[in-house]
């Protein structure tokens, strides 16, 4: 299956293409006071007001500095906003390549796929946002 | 190309007002037994009715409104004293009515069974008024315009010639003649039921009079026809008698004796002018015949499609509204060619002039499309005094529903939405609120209880409100109620514990009635009024009553705004709450023990900080400025560090998830596409007011 390949604070991760409906670069983001730590705000994509969530923040790694891309998150008819640092590349990933498959207790990891030169952490957060 | 589609749902839009009309009518009556103003409206009412139901051949509705109207003639002739059996026995009449029209707008056929048992009833009701001599009347009255025949007058050669040809084929030839009955108001229209009906299955060769003639209505009571088919002639009986309004027909298969010798003193007419003259009339009504959805065998599919669209399609406007719409639109028209115009000539000051004139009708149309797209409340309220009429003789209790400010303007979504809600919090009161009549007595209250649904605006919200002066909730009842259905009320507050009855699967009646249903209820309601982005709020005590408070937002989309900066955010105000904007200094602002007020007019009003509530970093360096907004008839000084201006936005909708925060109505996008939240003010000062 196609997933993406995005960096966060010098660690890789893969999320499925499938959940993504695209990738934008950082607009501006519209604080809103009183929301959740990982509800980074609002952006005004093509018109449309979206929230926008932090990855790092929702799933509780460190979180980098320098943001440059947003995925557009879908479900449905709904669309989310995930902050993160960096997509790096589309790749394809056979289902047996991820290892060390998630424990109960990490619901939000799938589990690693190792690559040429790197280990990424396969992520699924889609539960946790809508 | 339907032309029977477009009288459809007329027929159903005017229906509905009318039997509307009369229920409200018949209401009065009630109360009024004597008006004899009332009796003839209702009368004029009920006949439009069955004129109408009469037209689209709707034989069982007509019927009953024949019948019904009989005794309305009965009150109006004084041989029948108005009493509340007789109307009841209306009203069922109206709901079985309103029934039909329900199944028929389903495309279902009506059969007499629908109808029997009332038509029996209403019989009775007639025979104990002038026993039989009414049947008497009728025959006799029959006799007068002379023996209806089927010969043709002028019959031409070519016509002989299609009819050979058709007999040598499969079809068969009849010729009909048809009498109206003379009491028909629109023949011409039944005329066209009747021809459009036998086209369906065969072909109008020759009419006398001519189709146009016919259909114009310009006939005494008979016409005759040629017809082929392949139909037998049973068959063609039944098509033709399953129209109404019809006294007398003959269906004969076509013959050439017996018609030449009734032609043989006509004089030879033109014949090729003739031919084609009638080819060219028919060939319309044939076309019409075949586009023509055949709702009783095929075609359900594009049946059920119009059907739907008829249903949520059409809004009634205030024509004046209209009229002004046009006006605006010339107007603006006459600016885009000034600006044409301007551009060509490259001149800048009369761009700039037509443009400001642009933007001002801009708005203009702007907010009359909002007007137009309004609809008052009493679309919905008018049907709820029949309503709680009926509950209360179901209930055997006295009640009364007084309704207040029925012209309150919604949108008309809004307003389509509302009735089922309301509806249910009505039964609720009505079932569970108002009290037996005895109890209240006990009570000292007064034996009829009285249900109050009230409808005003309050900035850009439109507030509804249900009040009964009923028993209210008792809280020990709905604690043990939820218990015995295993809902944990361990350590709630009374006022957590009347809240369950917003519990999925709650009720409190004791028995279950048929009235406020099964405990499907007040969660339902609730998820439907925040649907509409609207809230529900209810108090109650104990032995004095209940209340519903429904807030529902006015318009959908666009408000005019009062822009603020809060530290380095902007918000959006809504500008129909505010009423002045004052600057303060830090040292008007009083602290009390448990909160800070100011000095508005002749009282103190608490201020909310915007700043903490939302916890952003004030900016020390700038001015304060206290926007005092009214809301639930109290004043509420807001404060903001800065005022950017007024500026009309729209309303975009925020995350669920943000929208429990509380604090914002939803958020918009400026000219330069950046975001600001709109507060909701009513929120935060309602919260404040919680605090106190």
């Amino acid at each position: 299956m196609q997933m993406i390949l995005f960096k966060m604070n010098q660690q890789y991760y893969l999320i499925s293409a499938a959940s993504v409906e695209e990738v934008i670069d950082t607009v501006r983001i519209t604080r809103v006071p009183l929301a959740p730590n990982w509800v980074k705000g609002l952006i005004n994509l093509r018109g449309t007001v979206m929230t926008v969530i932090g990855l790092s923040e929702l799933i509780g790694v460190p979180s980098s500095k320098n943001n440059r891309n947003i995925l557009i998150m879908k479900k449905d008819e709904e669309r989310k906003g995930l902050l993160i640092e960096e997509v790096v590349e589309v790749v394809d990933i056979d289902k047996k390549d991820i290892q060390l498959e998630k424990t109960d207790k990490e619901k939000h990891y799938l589990g690693v796929v190792s690559l040429e030169n790197k280990v990424a952490n396969v992520v699924d957060v889609n539960h946790l946002i809508f | 190309m339907d032309d029977n589609s477009v009288y459809r749902s007329l027929f159903f839009e005017e229906s509905d007002d009318n039997l509307q009309q009369l229920n409200d009518n018949v209401l009065e009556l009630e109360s009024e037994p004597d008006n004899m103003d009332l009796v003839n409206e209702i009368f004029r009412a009920a006949h439009t009715l069955k004129g109408m139901a009469a037209t689209m051949g709707y034989d069982v509705m007509t019927k009953l409104t024949h019948k019904m109207e009989n005794l309305f003639d009965f009150f109006k002739s004084g041989k029948l004293k108005v009493n509340s059996d007789y109307i009841s026995l209306i009203f069922r009449c109206l709901d079985r009515l309103s029934q039909l029209v329900e199944d028929l707008r389903d495309e279902k056929e009506l059969s007499q069974d629908q109808i029997s048992d009332l038509l029996e009833e209403l019989e009775k009701v007639e025979e104990s008024v002038n026993g039989s001599d009414q049947a008497a009347k009728t025959p006799e009255e029959e006799q007068d315009t002379g023996a209806l025949t089927n010969v043709f007058e002028h019959l031409e050669e070519a016509d002989l010639d299609v009819i050979h040809q058709a007999i040598t084929g499969d079809y068969k030839a009849y010729s009909i003649a048809i009498r109206i009955d003379k009491e028909s108001l629109l023949k011409g229209p039944r005329v066209f039921l009747i021809m459009e009906k036998l086209e369906q299955e065969g072909d109008v060769l020759h009419t006398e009079p001519s189709v146009d003639i016919l259909e114009d209505g310009d006939f005494d009571t008979d016409f005759r026809l040629v017809y082929l088919t392949r139909d037998d002639l049973d068959m063609v009986k039944h098509n033709v008698e399953s129209n109404s309004e019809i006294d007398e027909i003959i269906v004969e298969p076509f013959d050439e004796e017996k018609q030449q010798a009734g032609e043989k003193q006509q004089a030879e007419a033109p014949k090729t002018v003739e031919k084609q003259k009638a080819q060219q009339k028919q060939t319309p009504v044939k076309a019409a015949a075949k586009a023509k959805p055949k709702t009783t065998k095929n075609n359900k599919t594009s049946a059920a499609h119009q059907h739907a669209n008829a249903r949520n399609q059409s809004i009634r406007v205030d024509l004046t509204r209209l009229d002004r719409f046009l006006n605006l639109v010339s107007e603006l028209v006459v600016y885009r060619n000034q600006l044409d115009d301007a551009s060509m000539r490259n001149n800048a000051d009369a761009m700039r002039d037509a443009l400001e004139q642009v933007s001002r009708l801009t708005s203009e149309l702007q907010d009359l499309v909002l007007k137009i797209r309004m609809q008052q409340v009493s679309v919905v309220f008018s049907r709820f005094p029949r309503m709680v009429r009926d509950l209360a003789k179901e209930l055997n209790k006295e009640m009364e529903l007084v309704v207040e400010g029925e012209e309150t303007e919604l949108d008309k979504t809004v307003v389509s939405e509302l009735s089922e809600p309301l509806i249910h919090l009505l039964r609720n009161s009505s079932d569970h609120g108002i009290e037996a009549p005895d109890i209240r007595e006990k009570e000292g209250k007064d034996r009829k209880g009285t249900i109050k649904l009230s409808a005003y605006q309050e900035g850009n919200r439109v507030i509804i409100t249900l009040e009964d002066d009923g028993k209210g909730l008792d809280p020990a009842v709905i604690k043990e109620s939820a218990e015995s259905k295993g809902i944990n009320t361990e350590g709630m507050s009374d006022d957590e514990i009347k809240k369950l009855i917003f519990h999925p699967g709650f009720s409190t009646a004791k028995e279950i009635t048929n009235i406020s249903g099964r405990g499907v209820g007040l969660d339902a309601v609730q998820a439907k009024i925040s649907e509409l982005g609207g809230s529900l709020e209810m108090k109650s005590e104990l032995h004095v009553g209940t209340k519903f408070i429904i807030k529902l937002p006015l318009t959908l989309s666009i408000i005019q705004a009062l822009m603020v900066r809060i530290g380095n955010e902007s918000f959006a105000v809504p500008l129909d709450v505010v009423e002045r904007v004052v600057m303060l200094k830090e040292n008007e602002i009083v602290k009390t023990t448990n909160q800070e007020v100011y000095r508005f007019q002749e009282g103190l009003i608490p201020i909310i900080r915007t700043d903490r509530l939302l916890q952003i970093e004030p900016d020390p360096n700038k001015k304060k400025f206290a926007i005092i907004v009214k809301i639930d008839q109290k004043y509420y000084g807001i404060l903001a560090d800065e005022l950017i201006g007024q500026q009309e936005i729209v309303i975009k909708k925020i995350d669920p998830m943000l929208q429990k925060i509380n604090k914002y109505q939803g958020a918009t996008i400026f000219g330069n596409g950046s975001i600001a939240l709109i507060l909701d003010v009513n929120a935060i000062c309602n919260e404040k007011k919680g605090t106190e």
